[in-house]
């Protein structure tokens, strides 16, 4: 599998409005929906696959990332001003939203009543094959990750599934980065 | 995390590979994510009810280029006072300013003071000070009038690059500047770790202040 790092893009996170450009992060906490909307096309595959693995069903990963979001654009006010990649921040929310789907549900069942439905056909059935292998797979990963405690299952989904480093994953979790290298090295003994 | 650890670590618990969404999900959901945050409003975080600003228009004047670069922390000397806040060097029609990541004590006075002996007139708006919200610059900044005084937009005036590290490096191009511009920079938390929210470059009228900046006049 290849290995992803996601160690921040500081020069990428520029946007540009007529004759003036501001930091991403200062848009976001502006409320600019199109900050939002580059957040999306830059992040929602990473964040629809790590819910994915947390939840096991391709169906719910993506109400998941949906509510990610959701909740972003809610807690848009906490994010910091300086920085680079908002991804560990995204890929938190989603921790957070995988592990508490209802009630991030209730809390925006307004929204999630207007989402748009899936189609009941995928497109191409090789897909719909892959994916029903996909949760074969991740299912018997999950029995054998459920051995572990939820704080290092979290670690474990972000250092080692999604390739963030030991400092983007305690961002992610808000805990130290001390915190994240114990877990995953207690999660690595236990799952062995 | 190195790799082998990685490598150990996915080997004991291989996650099958990622996937995109399903066909035309990503647009659909992108679309109703987005019609979602612009229709939404959540009283926690709903803008302050500061007045609505009105559009930029100082006469004659209009912005030549923008800048902008994220937020970092900058400093006139590190604590030990080896260290320069930032550094100013003017060849021929450039002016290159680097700024340090480290260390606090920024004078705005002083970088304006440098900025115009290199050549560059610069004028730092205080964002806190000011009482300017992001909301306020980025409401500010969509509604500055689509004219950009005969700017190449292939061939920018003021270009910005972040360093690692968070220290910043920009350069003003002064042949590509019509002449009576200033460099306007948004600065947040002046005095402290404050950093760098947006900029641009335009004329200025007579007696304009800082706190003018987001006000038509």
């Amino acid at each position: 599998m290849t290995h992803r790092k996601y160690l921040g893009n500081p020069v990428g996170s520029v946007g540009q409005y007529v004759g003036v450009e501001m930091s991403l992060r200062a848009r976001i906490l502006a409320g600019d929906p199109d900050a939002f909307g580059q957040l999306f096309d830059d992040h929602a595959r990473v964040v629809y696959n790590h819910a994915f693995r947390l939840v096991g069903n391709w169906s719910v990963a993506e109400d998941v990332m949906a509510l990610t979001f959701l909740e972003a654009w809610r807690l848009r006010t906490t994010v910091e001003l300086t920085g680079g990649s908002l991804l560990a921040w995204l890929l938190g929310i989603a921790t957070n939203v995988s592990r508490n789907t209802r009630r991030a549900a209730r809390r925006h069942s307004a929204a999630l009543a207007r989402m748009p439905l899936r189609d009941a056909v995928p497109d191409f059935a090789d897909d719909l094959v892959g994916r029903i292998d996909d949760v074969a797979r991740i299912a018997k990963v999950r029995e054998a990750l459920a051995r572990l405690r939820k704080p290092e299952q979290d670690v474990f989904a972000l250092c080692v599934w999604a390739g963030m480093d030991y400092a983007a994953a305690a961002q992610a979790l808000g805990v130290p980065v001390g915190t994240v290298r114990s877990r995953l090295s207690r999660a690595r003994s236990d799952a062995g | 995390m190195n790799n082998i650890d990685t490598q150990n670590n996915e080997r004991l618990l291989p996650a099958p590979p990622e996937r995109d969404l399903p066909g035309g999900r990503h647009h659909v959901l992108r679309e109703f994510l987005m019609t979602e945050f612009h229709t939404s409003s959540h009283p926690e975080v709903a803008p302050t009810s500061r007045p609505r600003l009105r559009r930029f228009a100082f006469s004659g004047a209009f912005a030549v280029v923008a800048a902008l670069a994220i937020g970092f922390g900058l400093a006139l000397f590190g604590p030990d006072g080896s260290a320069p806040a930032y550094a100013i060097t003017s060849s021929g029609d450039s002016v290159k300013v680097t700024i340090n990541a480290s260390g606090k004590g920024f004078d705005i006075a002083d970088f304006e003071r440098d900025m115009g002996a290199a050549g560059m007139p610069t004028r730092v708006v205080p964002v806190d000070t000011c009482g300017f919200s992001y909301a306020d610059i980025a409401s500010w900044a969509k509604s500055r009038p689509n004219e950009s005084a005969g700017t190449d937009s292939n061939a920018p005036a003021l270009k910005v690059r972040m360093e690692a590290g968070g220290s910043l490096e920009f350069q003003v191009m002064r042949d590509r500047l019509a002449s009576g511009k200033t460099l306007v920079l948004f600065f947040n938390s002046p005095g402290k770790d404050f950093h760098l929210v947006a900029g641009i470059v335009q004329g200025l009228p007579k007696n304009w202040q800082p706190c003018d900046a987001l006000s038509a006049n």
